[in-house]
């Protein structure tokens, strides 16, 4: 940490006012002191005595020790009114991430989704001011919450369809079977999800974890690769989980490709244990991936200066009260 | 500038009444010796006159104790010796400044030698030298003695010098006079014991110190003291430590002591004045010391 000081011309004025000041009272204390005292002659006779050398020289160096003191004030005085600053370098990139819960919710992934949205329950709390969004789809997009950093709504929401699909609620799937062109039409919802992020013209780090098996059944307007390349565009980052129980197939390669063209990655899921290190993996990924360029962030640093004028005023009453001024 | 005998001779009429006045004059007749035999006239005896002097018939036919008075046919000499000295510019031990209360003793000192018809001269001196003024008998001229000690005592005058200014004296006054001394609680020591002892020897010698004012005195408490020598100031603060204070008296009443012997050994009749109402006084005793000391 360095410190700098904000108006440094503030501080040869505020000391030469100081000075002139102080030059000003003890020229005036002075002439005051010449023409009210009273003459004496033959002091000799008292301030020869070693009692009398005694208390002078004690007198002495409280006088010198309270110079010391208001010359220590009034330095930390004037650089405190010249505001010391201080610089750190500060990574607020974390702050500034979407992250968009992107579910296909056809039949074939339901023990998946339940496992899936547990754990993303039991990261939120690790979350600060990442804004998380979900939305699921099968042949139609659903936004369940938008993104925010509501984390208490997000958790009981995520906690609540986690318990949803445990139970075969169907009816929190409302609205995800919509149209004509089939079901699981991967493509378009990962589209959907890609244009559910708001403020695009803001520098955010986005990112949409699918959770999908990429199996199509149906017609869908956008195919999967179009969809990859349409993400990668708006500059989204895609991690895909993979839940296969069949390894290497065409699906599955064609799913890491379109994870890869965006900068992500696509992991092969077959048990739905898997699932909560694998997100674990991905929030650290992430928070590598965006711990970028660092801020200056300027701040007022008056420690020292505080510490040395309050040592300085306490040091000041102490020998005042001593001197029993 | 206002008249400093007249403000003498006010002083002397508040402090001392008619009568006091009186014996003052008689103590300062009875010092001198050798009178002449031109009677003058009669007056009440007062105290302090030579039992010589009383006119046993006079007093029998009137019934008061009356006095022959002679024409004084010598006149004698006063020379007023004042250190002039800038420590006789600071404060005294009555709070007054130590330069009027050595002009009102001069003052007054002088002024009885002029009523008594006899010459007043002055001497003073400090470290920048000597002065001397004639001696006349007019009271003119004792103002202007007066007006020239209450000039060069200054705060921003000369430093003191009082064995000069004795040596001076010893050596400069040759007729046989009565010398005043009027200085302060100046340290004396063998040179001025021994200029004092010569001094003794050629002139009737009498010392007057105006006392110092009391440095951790209360009266100054919480005010500044300047020592008008070094310019150098006292703080208040220290002054009222209490052993200081103590140090302090035993400091002083050492040096009085030491003082004091010092004068007494060498036969000088001294007195001591703190403010302008002991001036009368210390000069009628200073003068009853002086007329005992002869005999």
């Amino acid at each position: 940490m360095t410190v700098s000081i904000l108006w440094g011309w503030l501080i040869p004025v505020l000391l030469v006012a100081i000075a002139a000041g102080a030059w000003w009272w003890w020229r005036r204390t002075a002439a005051r002191t010449s023409a009210d005292a009273v003459r004496v002659a033959h002091s000799e006779r008292l301030t020869s005595l070693p009692r009398y050398r005694a208390l002078a020289a004690r007198r002495r160096q409280l006088l010198t020790a309270m110079t010391v003191a208001v010359v220590g004030l009034a330095v930390a005085g004037t650089v405190l009114l010249a505001r010391p600053i201080g610089a750190s370098a500060t990574e607020p990139e974390l702050h500034t991430r979407d992250i968009m819960l992107c579910l296909d919710v056809s039949g074939s992934m339901d023990s998946f989704n339940e496992e899936l949205l547990a754990t993303f329950a039991e990261l939120v709390p690790q979350f600060e001011g990442e804004r998380i969004g979900m939305t699921m789809w099968d042949s139609s997009a659903v936004t369940v919450f938008p993104l925010t950093t509501d984390y208490a709504y997000v958790t009981e929401q995520l906690t609540m369809l986690s318990q949803g699909f445990a139970e075969n609620d169907f009816a929190q799937l409302r609205g995800t079977y919509y149209g004509e062109g089939g079901s699981s039409l991967i493509g378009d919802g990962l589209v959907s999800c890609a244009l559910r992020f708001d403020a695009v013209d803001t520098d955010r780090s986005r990112s949409i974890i699918m959770a999908t098996d990429n199996y199509v059944s149906g017609n869908p307007l956008v195919t999967l690769p179009e969809a990859a390349r349409l993400v990668a565009d708006r500059d989204i980052r895609l991690y895909a989980l993979n839940v296969t129980s069949w390894g290497e197939s065409d699906e599955s390669l064609e799913l890491a490709e379109a994870a890869e063209l965006t900068g992500g990655s696509s992991y092969l899921i077959e048990e739905p244990e898997e699932i909560a290190a694998l997100v674990n993996t991905i929030a650290d990924s992430e928070a590598a991936a965006f711990t970028g360029a660092p801020q200056v962030l300027e701040y007022a640093a008056p420690g020292v200066f505080l510490a040395l004028g309050g040592a300085g005023l306490v040091a000041l009453m102490g020998l005042a009260w001593k001197a029993g001024l | 500038m206002s008249s400093l005998l007249v403000e003498v001779r006010t002083k002397m009429s508040i402090h001392a009444h008619e009568k006091v006045r009186g014996l003052l004059a008689g103590e300062y007749a009875s010092v001198h010796k050798g009178r002449s035999m031109d009677f003058d006239d009669l007056r009440e005896y007062q105290r302090g006159d030579d039992v010589k002097d009383i006119d046993w018939k006079a007093t029998a036919r009137s019934g008061h104790v009356l006095l022959k008075r002679y024409v004084a046919v010598k006149k004698h000499n006063v020379l007023l010796v004042v250190d002039t000295g800038r420590t006789m510019s600071a404060t005294a031990a009555g709070g007054g400044n130590k330069r009027d209360v050595a002009v009102l003793t001069t003052g007054v000192m002088g002024h009885v030698a002029t009523q008594h018809g006899d010459l007043v001269g002055l001497a003073c001196g400090d470290a920048d030298g000597v002065t001397y003024l004639p001696l006349h008998g007019t009271s003119g001229h004792l103002e202007s003695l007066l007006q020239r000690i209450h000039a060069r005592i200054r705060t921003d005058g000369a430093a003191q010098d009082l064995l000069g200014l004795l040596d001076s004296v010893r050596r400069a006054i040759t007729r046989r006079m009565i010398v005043l001394i009027v200085t302060d609680e100046v340290e004396l020591g063998p040179a001025h014991e021994e200029v004092l002892r010569r001094l003794r020897v050629q002139h009737e010698v009498l010392w007057l110190t105006i006392s110092d004012a009391l440095l951790t005195d209360d009266r100054f408490a919480g005010r500044d003291l300047l020592d008008v020598d070094e310019l150098e100031g006292l703080p208040a603060a220290l002054r009222d430590d209490p052993q200081l204070r103590r140090e302090h008296a035993a400091a002083l009443a050492a040096a009085r002591g030491g003082r004091d012997a010092l004068l007494r050994r060498v036969g000088i009749a001294a007195e001591r004045i703190g403010s302008d109402a002991e001036v009368i006084p210390a000069v009628f005793r200073l003068l009853e010391k002086q007329r005992a000391a002869r005999g």
